[in-house]
């Protein structure tokens, strides 16, 4: 696999990481439509994954994963189209702990793709990969949480500077592929 | 667990988690190895110990459908086990009989508590006859011994008793304070295979072991929980397995998978207390799967599989608070009913001021369901046949002078005293805050607010009707609600009474359109509500129709207070333009200025407030010592007298 194709792939995945993190809503009266869903966001991914899985063979792992994803976000974009919603606590739980799995390895599997071109950036995007997972996982240690409200703010806000980050870092390694096919 | 529903309960709670457990190892199969496959189960031994919570539900309100079922079917029957209208007791795991059985259910209950003992029993036999199988063993050949011994060094193991035993077609270790190991009759024994049960002895495998077979009997009449518990056996040897494979390499890893291969067809020991590298054929296969992943397995996945199992136990052990509304409960249907009433005996209140709001608002909106709540268990049987026979939840005998108030009217808690840790006294006024009509009444209640399991209200005496609203203090200020501080001192110029009042608040604000309480306030449940502000209320009266001499209308007389918090503070009076009145307080209360008004010629009267955060430490008024009052005729100082606390 050349330099070439991974940096398109990451450039693919950045975007797709931009869209599984933001929303853009715009009502049309009782409809409100987000422009950038999530599950495009997966979509993309799902379509990298069929270009890196020959790099990285455990990126097979996540194919059903980021399928169940896609889904899970595709249908319930166009419930909230409908004005509809469906909440249930296995779903829901269900769609968490595969989220955060899902995130984990496939960032990590990146991470060593990028490694084995020696993108300096790599450590960074292993790093933010685990913040990512711990901030997910914190508010469901039993803590007293209403008692520490401000604690809550502050992972929020951190978690924000860390989607950013990612982002960025994507877009970062993506660029230090392109380098390093100019040079080589 | 001290009945049949309890058990039920807690067993079906442990099935549903194992279900939710099973789909999860399922989902990572292939992606997270052996040894998050078993110590997923962990989060099993967290809910088969910690007792389940009667407030809160995940996926299925469990806890409520059995609650209801519980008094739909006791109510037919006479238990000594189990309270029709006590909610269950989820204290333990284990259960507990202190009375003979007198009911179908409490039979139940003991069968299934001999149930226990017999599987019990059934696993210290059989512990018996394997130790006694045991003795026929001769001790391994000194070579197996020293290979053993060496093993045993080089996996950082203690050693153990070696034997072999005629008729046995696996080895297994057993014994958890002084393992064994036994091997069958053989020319040979693979290297690979001692490995596997030493691994065993190593973490402790027989002990784990033991704990599951009393998880069983535990739970013995449900089948379910017996495949999650086979499950969990066979887990535990692929988790032993995974650990021999990564002291393995090359072609000792594919050795590894034909011996386990051959295995497929043989019996193995399955009593409590051991281990053996053979479980069966099926399982087996499963095992071979296994080890055929075994460097599959993406790296680096430690720190997710731990945040998984956080996230797991969150949900599975913590749950969903219910969602308590009872306005889609109604009383005509009967099954709707008993989930109601199930609901008021697990959804209690666990504030003071949430118990105050909801027996306040089961009083204004006459919603029986309300009382229950906030009402002793004991009263639940009256409050239930009430509603039952007039098919409404206002059919329960509250007071008829309630009839005198709006339906949408409000209500204020005055003197909230504190008695001690677990028992309050205040009254309860209902009615409106001022009052707009000469008609309209108050309704007083005097109240004890007691903390057994959770906070009841208990009414004390009879209710009265007073004419006004709860905010007109000089109309509420009467013996029958009492005062915070009562001081009084007469003077050359006349007498000075000062008194002061506090009572409690909930903020009940609300955007609903639908019926509300005066001012919009919301008449939804609120068993947790905290109280937000505690207001003081404080009558000055000046009489100087005794001083004869002075009996001069025309004067122009002021007052100005100030309350002191010990006998060396030197009060601090100030007098605002156009004011007749003014008072100064300490800490964070506010400044309140009044004109002063003739009750009648040579009376005045003032009456102000102040309002403070209820998350103050101290109460208002806690640390008065007492009040500087300051006299002035015409803009002249004629007196000044100290009302001391501890001296009235």
């Amino acid at each position: 696999m050349n330099n070439k194709i991974l940096a398109q792939a990451l450039n693919k995945i950045a975007k797709a990481y931009l869209f599984i993190y933001l929303n853009f809503n715009l009502n049309f009266g009782s409809v409100s439509i987000n422009f950038i869903p999530s599950w495009l966001g997966y979509l993309w991914i799902h379509q990298t994954i069929q270009t890196l899985k020959e790099k990285q063979k455990t990126l097979t792992l996540l194919e059903p994963l980021c399928f169940a994803l896609m889904i899970y976000h595709g249908i319930d974009w166009c419930l909230n189209i409908l004005g509809l919603s469906f909440h249930s606590d296995i779903i829901s739980l269900f769609s968490e702990i595969i989220s955060l799995y899902f995130h984990f390895q496939f960032l990590t599997d990146l991470a060593e793709i990028t490694a084995s071109y020696e993108c300096p950036s790599t450590q960074k995007l292993l790093q933010l990969r685990t913040i990512r997972t711990v901030l997910l996982t914190i508010p469901a240690l039993p803590l007293p949480w209403k008692q520490i409200t401000w604690s809550i703010i502050l992972i929020v806000l951190i978690y924000i500077i860390v989607i950013v980050a990612t982002c960025s870092t994507l877009f970062t390694l993506e660029n230090e592929l392109k380098e390093k096919e100019v040079l080589y | 667990m001290t009945n049949i529903w309890a058990f039920l309960l807690q067993t079906l709670t442990v099935t549903l988690t194992a279900g939710v457990l099973l789909v999860v190892k399922a989902i990572f199969q292939d992606k997270l190895s052996p040894r998050w496959q078993y110590g997923a189960w962990s989060v099993l031994v967290l809910r088969l110990f910690i007792p389940v919570s009667l407030n809160t539900y995940f996926i299925v309100p469990l806890s409520l459908w059995i609650e209801q079922f519980k008094a739909m079917i006791e109510q037919m029957l006479s238990s000594t086990y189990t309270s029709v209208y006590e909610p269950l007791k989820m204290k333990h795991s284990f259960p507990v009989m202190t009375q003979l059985p007198t009911s179908i259910t409490d039979f139940l209950f003991v069968i299934y508590a001999i149930g226990i003992l017999f599987f019990l029993a059934k696993y210290i036999i059989a512990y018996t006859q394997l130790k006694h199988l045991l003795k026929q063993g001769t001790p391994v050949s000194e070579k197996l011994e020293y290979e053993i011994e060496l093993l045993s060094k080089e996996l950082h193991v203690k050693p153990c008793r070696a034997i072999v035993l005629n008729g046995i077609q696996s080895a297994f270790i057993t014994g958890c304070i002084h393992p064994v190991l036994v091997l069958p009759e053989a020319e040979f024994i693979d290297r690979k295979i001692l490995m596997h049960e030493l691994m065993h002895m190593k973490y402790h495998d027989a002990l784990q072991n033991i704990f599951w077979c009393l998880m069983r009997a535990l739970h013995w009449c449900n089948p379910f929980m017996h495949l999650v518990f086979d499950r969990i056996s066979n887990d535990m040897e692929s988790l032993c397995d995974q650990r021999v494979l990564e002291c393995l390499e090359g072609e000792d890893l594919r050795e590894y998978g034909l011996i386990l291969l051959k295995m497929a067809n043989d019996k193995y020991a399955r009593a409590v207390g051991t281990s053996s590298i053979s479980n069966g054929g099926k399982n087996i296969a499963k095992r071979i799967e296994a080890i055929a992943r075994f460097k599959k397995y993406p790296k680096g996945m430690a720190l997710v599989s731990i945040c998984i199992l956080c996230l797991l136990s969150s949900m599975l052990i913590k749950g969903n608070a219910y969602e308590v509304s009872y306005d889609t409960y109604s009383p005509a249907n009967s099954f709707e009913f008993e989930q109601a009433m199930a609901l008021t005996r697990l959804h209690r209140c666990t504030t003071l001021a949430g118990a105050i709001d909801t027996y306040a608002k089961s009083l204004i909106l006459e919603n029986g369901l309300y009382l229950a709540t906030a009402s002793p268990l004991s009263q639940q049987e009256t409050i239930y046949r009430q509603i039952t026979e007039g098919q409404s939840y206002s059919q329960f005998k509250a007071s008829n002078l309630l009839k005198e108030i709006p339906y949408n009217s409000s209500y204020c808690v005055y003197n909230l005293t504190k008695i001690s840790d677990s028992l309050y006294q205040a009254a309860l006024l209902i009615g409106k805050g001022y009052s707009s009509d000469e008609t309209d009444k108050i309704f007083l209640q005097n109240i004890s607010i007691l903390k057994e399991d959770d906070w009841i209200v208990i009414p004390d005496g009879n209710p009265i009707l007073l004419d006004g609203g709860f905010y007109d203090f000089e109309v509420i200020a009467n013996e029958e609600i009492g005062e915070v501080l009562k001081l009084q001192m007469t003077g050359e110029y006349g007498t000075v009474t000062i008194r002061t009042m506090i009572y409690h608040e909930v903020t009940n604000t609300s955007s609903d359109k639908g019926i509300t309480f005066y001012n919009h306030e919301t008449r939804s449940l609120k068993t947790d509500a905290k109280f937000d502000y505690i207001n003081t209320r404080s009558l000055i009266d000046y009489d100087y129709s005794e001083i004869v001499h002075l009996r001069a209308p025309e004067h122009h007389v002021q007052i100005q207070t100030c309350m002191v918090t010990s006998k060396d503070e030197q009060p601090s009076y100030y007098l605002l333009p156009n004011s007749d009145y003014s008072s100064r307080g300490s800490g964070n209360q506010t400044t309140v200025t009044a004109s002063l008004k003739y009750i009648h010629d040579h009376h005045l009267r003032s009456s102000g407030g102040s309002s403070y955060s209820a998350k103050m430490k101290k109460q208002p008024f806690e640390d008065c010592y007492g009040f500087y009052v300051r006299i002035l005729w015409d803009g002249e100082i004629v007196e000044e007298l100290f009302l001391e606390r501890g001296a009235q």
